[in-house]
């Protein structure tokens, strides 16, 4: 990694609670426009890991820096330069999806073409209606609408596919692909392995506060297989998930 | 700055499209108002009478006597100088001069009454000539007829009646409503939402959005106040601050302090519940005895004494004092000083809790 630029990096990264440690020692880096992404089963720390490094938790111990900014001591400059997209989050009810953009880049202090930014993720003829009306996928896309109104350097987004459907889950995949090609780096978290191996340049396995293993899904894969792991039957060729989107087609349902 | 007014023009647009917080702020009190304002409650109360006496002769004091055995009457012995105020403040329905050379046999009793109660004074007149017949036990009816005076007082203010009682407690009842039930109810969803943890990952300081939150909110209840007061003068025809400008100023200043006070207390019992699931039922607890207890249906002084010392000094029992005195009798703000600083001390008192117990997760 030496010759690509860092943009993360997490260092000894522990994270106690009164009688429980979330995490007991993390390390790792990622670089300028990756999509990296953080694996693990619930409660392995995944989510703690990312709100630590979004400035919302104080970490017990170990270093956190983001774009060369020390994340503990410059939260606020941090919070600048990072969009965010949180697991369990919901808007202003009684405000329409414009409305909420708008008061969002206020608060950035910045003051971004807002039919754009709802444009990129799909949501513009939904801007006069309330947040409470959007189907699941829309709801995570007008998060990641909020999350962009800054322009970020990095984007988080914890489960950003939890609960969507099929279809919605592959238009995500789309989009978060799409911003990452806009020159974006992209911190994901995810249970589901077929996203991380779509979608990610890099992944980190945690379990209970640690990082079992970091690097990149084909490598990971071909080191089980090297290591004699043999899956019992040989694999089909398609997935019941292939069959579904076959079936149903690739269109949105949310309208 | 910028940030406080895009809160405000948010918080402002999402209370006018909330069906349920103009209900609760504006129909419902409105409603009230007239309900009870038209139908009045205040008739059912016993016919009372001020005394000014004049005389210490024995008969005065007999005629007293048998006037006070009438338990269906409530009578009240008051001084020359509070008898205007009393019967402007309803405190008395009428009031019976006796003079210093009364006697049984030329009873020149003098009764004096505003307009709008004098059947009650013809009442009082009829009890007092049968009381002064019965003592001298013989057909005095004729001769006494003449003695009696009925005076009918044209007082410079008219007396509101009920509804002028009610209008300025329900309109300090609607802002201890608004202030507590809204900071509680709308804090507590953007909790457990998530939406106060998104504002968390901004870099603005979250305060700023809690400030712009109270402005907002401050903004809306004065509105509501002036909205509220408005109806009572245009559909309940009530003289609102007598034409007095400083009455105004009065309303102003302490639908401000209301606000701020009870948003204060919105914020405390935000804070201080263990849970979102206690705070709805502790917001009923602290706002439902001081509806009763306060004076806004009626006076503190139909309580015991020892109980309304309490209620005195309840939150919203000083804004219901001030805004009705302010709004009937347009008191200078010099005697509303009581109240003020009873408020200044649980603004105070709420705002320490408020800040202390917070948490925004």
């Amino acid at each position: 990694m030496s010759n690509i630029e860092v943009i993360i990096s997490v260092k000894n990264l522990v994270k106690k609670y009164d009688n429980f440690t979330a995490l007991n020692g993390i390390n790792f880096q990622v670089s300028k426009g990756e999509i990296f992404g953080l694996l693990g089963p619930n409660g392995a720390g995944k989510t703690t890991t990312v709100e630590i490094l979004e400035g919302l938790r104080k970490p017990s111990s170990g270093y956190t820096e983001i774009d060369g900014l020390d994340v503990e001591k410059n939260t606020k400059e941090v919070k600048k330069i990072i969009g965010v997209q949180l697991q369990e989050c919901s808007f202003f009810d009684k405000l329409n999806l414009f409305e909420i953009v708008e008061m969002f880049s206020v608060f950035y202090s910045t003051n971004p073409n807002i039919e754009n930014i709802l444009d990129k993720v799909g949501l513009l003829e939904k801007r006069n209606s309330y947040y409470k009306t959007l189907s699941g996928g829309q709801k995570q896309r007008l998060s990641i609408a909020v999350a962009l109104v800054n322009d970020p350097k990095v984007l988080f987004l914890d489960e950003p596919t939890t609960g969507l459907d099929p279809q919605a889950r592959r238009n995500m995949w789309d989009l978060i692909s799409e911003i990452r090609n806009n020159g974006k780096t992209i911190i994901i978290t995810t249970h589901y392995m077929e996203e991380a191996e779509r979608l990610c340049d890099r992944v980190a396995i945690i379990d209970t506060g640690k990082i079992v293993k970091i690097d990149t899904p084909k490598n990971l894969i071909r080191e089980l297989i090297d290591s004699g792991f043999k899956i019992e039957k040989k694999s089909q060729d398609a997935t019941l998930e292939d069959v579904f989107i076959n079936l149903t087609g690739k269109s949105l349902r949310e309208n | 700055m910028k940030i406080y007014l895009i809160i405000a023009k948010s918080t402002i647009k999402m209370y006018f499209r909330r069906r349920q917080s103009l209900f609760w702020s504006l129909f419902f009190p409105v409603v009230m108002m007239l309900g009870i304002g038209f139908f009045g409650f205040g008739q059912f109360s016993p016919p009372k009478l001020g005394i000014v006496n004049y005389s210490n002769s024995s008969e005065s004091t007999i005629f007293l006597e048998e006037f006070t055995k009438k338990d269906y009457l409530e009578i009240q012995m008051i001084s020359v100088s509070d008898m205007e105020k009393s019967i402007l403040e309803g405190k008395i329905d009428s009031v019976m001069i006796i003079p210093s050379n009364f006697t049984l046999d030329s009873p020149r009793l003098e009764i004096s009454y505003e307009k709008s109660k004098e059947n009650i004074a013809l009442e009082f007149y009829d009890i007092s000539q049968m009381i002064i017949t019965n003592i001298l036990s013989e057909d005095s009816e004729d001769k006494l007829g003449k003695n009696i005076i009925l005076k009918e007082q044209i007082f410079e203010n008219e007396y509101q009646g009920y509804k002028g009682f009610l209008v300025p407690g329900i309109v300090a009842l609607s802002i201890m409503q608004s202030g507590i039930l809204g900071v509680v109810f709308t804090l507590i969803s953007y909790k457990t939402q998530g939406v106060l943890k998104r504002l968390q990952a901004t870099p603005i300081d979250p305060s700023h959005f809690l400030i712009g939150q109270m402005i907002s909110r401050l903004l809306i209840i004065v509105i509501q106040t002036f909205v509220l007061f408005f109806i009572g003068i245009v559909i309940l025809n009530i003289d609102i601050a007598l034409g007095n400008i400083f009455a105004w100023i009065n309303i102003i200043i302490f639908s401000v302090l209301g606000s701020i006070l009870f948003l204060f207390i919105g914020l405390a019992i935000s804070g201080a519940s263990p849970n979102e699931d206690y705070a709805a039922p502790i917001a009923n607890l602290i706002t439902f005895p001081m509806m009763f207890l306060s004076g806004v249906f009626f006076d503190s002084d139909v309580l015991p004494f020892w109980l309304s010392n309490i209620t005195n000094y309840l939150p919203l029992s000083p804004l219901v004092s001030s805004l009705r005195e302010s709004a009937l009798y347009g008191t200078n703000t010099i005697e509303l000083l009581p109240e003020l600083m009873t408020m200044i001390v649980w603004i105070i008192i709420a705002f320490v809790i408020g800040i202390k117990t917070f948490k925004w997760e």
